[in-house]
């Protein structure tokens, strides 16, 4: 969902995410808003960009 | 800094529960002169968000009397402790720092809440947070941040500021803190205290406020490692109502309050926690480069070891916490946003724009570095790092945004629920407290105190209180 080219998104594309979440934002939260959510873009790319190789890294379940 | 005198309300939990148990002191006593401590110094650190006096000197009256009908509970029995806000206390108002709880009242005892309970403990009240233990401290809350007793211009980090203000003040002689990405290590840390994070199910979370499933964690702030020992063995062990507590025996932590570190292997992760980064404060490092020579001196073993994961880990820790977090407060933030502090509703919000993919590559690499800390936990005994980047910032241009950017030291072990521990070592040249942690195996609390215990004997960094 979140592209990170240069970690910077348009207020549009900004906009956009935040009424699919059905958050309700103002501009000016959103405004407010956008530079924090550009900081956290750079986790999101952080995570996304780990090689995990050939080694399974699975997200678990027990059925117990 | 002051010498540290011997004011009752400057008494150790240790100290004041063989002066109570010996019938050489009075749980009224005590809890008045906590309560007096409280009363000359609250106006100006605002620890508490709610005192409850007349309700701790009626516990104290009963504490006293069944002392000295020879029915004593144990080291907490007399001993007046406060809460973090979030814990349920039932008839007492719980507001997790926030306006959407301002009015809530539980009806039931937190799990935590009510072991302290039987173990004697008096409650003072409940203590000053970061706004549902997240970001801060936020002028848009209905409660004054907490201050740091060695400066009161400074923050004492967070989220749980109170906590440490209070203990660190002698306005409480233990708290219990929460923890999600360093939430008791950090202001312990910055405060001049010891902070413990048990592993991850050691300390049931049943009617503690969340703010993420997976990473919360409960424990204790105390003066000494010794008090929070006592504290940790209270709280510890299964509990029926939280479904991630654990059913590992509870070992009797006493019995590692011993000096002891010979032969010990430590591992520093010097690439991420020792080497300069633009995040880090040089002066940080030197105290906590000098109190792991002291640890070699005393006969433990130094070798450095490399965990890659940690440049992730920082990542994982936000990402989780945010995603579980929104997933929590969601119907709140959709109905009633304005009653959220500025901080917590626009990082709330964040968590509901982040994807699923983002949650669960998160999660995939919290289990990468789960094995690899595991690996790394098979050729040593113990991590010792600095607990902080930094020490504690001022108020006056403090930018809460500083909180998400840079390394941090203690969110690796919130996503390896890994138990760790803050001890103070030392101070910077302003005389703002430093803190040295240490982390160890799942469940083996009783390595980390004995750790502690013994740099503390050796450091005596406890004879020195602030000023206030």
């Amino acid at each position: 969902m979140v592209e990170n080219n240069g970690l910077q998104l348009s207020m549009e594309e900004f906009r956009f995410m935040a009424d699919r979440a059905g958050l309700g934002m103002d501009q000016q939260e959103l405004e407010h808003l956008k530079p924090i959510f550009e900081l956290y873009l750079q986790y999101t790319a952080m995570v996304h960009s780990v090689d995990f190789g050939s080694e399974e890294m699975v997200v678990e379940f027990h059925p117990d | 800094m002051a010498a540290i005198d011997k004011k009752l309300h400057h008494l150790t939990i240790h100290e004041a529960g063989k002066l109570l148990k010996a019938g050489e002191l009075s749980p009224v006593e005590l809890t008045q002169a906590v309560l007096s401590r409280i009363a000359e110094t609250d106006d100006r650190l605002h620890s508490f968000i709610t005192l409850l006096a007349d309700e701790a000197m009626n516990e104290a009256r009963t504490a006293e009397a069944e002392i000295r009908s020879g029915r004593y509970k144990g080291p907490l029995h007399g001993i007046p402790i406060a809460l973090k806000d979030l814990y349920d206390t039932a008839g007492v108002r719980t507001t997790s720092g926030s306006r959407v709880d301002f009015d809530r009242v539980p009806t039931e005892d937190s799990t935590p809440t009510a072991r302290l309970k039987a173990a004697g403990a008096i409650l003072l009240g409940k203590l000053a947070m970061h706004e549902f233990a997240l970001g801060g401290p936020d002028w848009t809350t209905p409660f004054e941040p907490a201050r740091n007793p060695w400066n009161l211009d400074h923050i004492t980090g967070g989220s749980s500021s109170g906590s440490a203000s209070a203990v660190a003040s002698g306005q409480a002689m233990g708290a219990l803190g929460s923890c999600t990405g360093g939430s008791i290590r950090g202001p312990a840390s910055l405060c001049g205290i010891v902070g413990l994070k048990p592993t991850y199910g050691r300390v049931s979370r049943s009617g503690v406020v969340t703010l993420s499933w997976s990473q919360d964690h409960v424990g204790p702030m105390t003066w000494t490692v010794e008090d929070s020992a006592y504290m940790l063995q209270a709280i510890a062990g299964h509990d029926p109502k939280d479904p991630t507590s654990s059913r590992a025996p509870v070992p009797d932590y006493s019995l590692s309050l011993r000096e002891g570190i010979k032969g010990k292997t430590i591992g520093l992760p010097r690439h991420y926690f020792f080497d300069a980064d633009a995040s880090v404060d040089p002066e940080v490092v030197a105290v906590v480069e000098k109190a792991v020579t002291e640890l070699e001196s005393l006969g433990a073993k130094i070798v450095e070891v490399s965990l890659p994961s940690l440049d992730y880990v920082r990542a994982a820790n936000t990402i989780i916490m945010v995603s579980e977090a929104y997933a929590f407060h969601e119907p709140n933030l959709k109905s009633r946003p304005q009653d959220f502090g500025e901080i917590v509703r626009g990082r709330f919000r964040i968590g509901g724009m982040l994807s699923a993919g983002d949650y669960l590559q998160a999660q995939r690499c919290r289990q990468w570095s789960k094995r690899e800390f595991a690996d790394a936990l098979r050729k040593v005994d113990l991590f010792v790092t600095p607990t902080m980047t930094q020490p504690a910032a001022a108020f006056e241009g403090y930018d809460p945004t500083d909180t998400i950017r840079g390394r941090s030291f203690t969110a690796p072990f919130n996503v390896t629920g890994l138990p760790a521990i803050s001890v103070p070592c030392g101070f910077t040249q302003s005389g703002l407290p430093v803190g040295m942690q240490i982390a160890g195996k799942p469940f083996d609390e009783p390595a980390v105190i004995q750790a502690a215990y013994t740099y503390q004997q050796h450091a005596r960094w406890y004879n020195q209180r602030p000023a206030i």
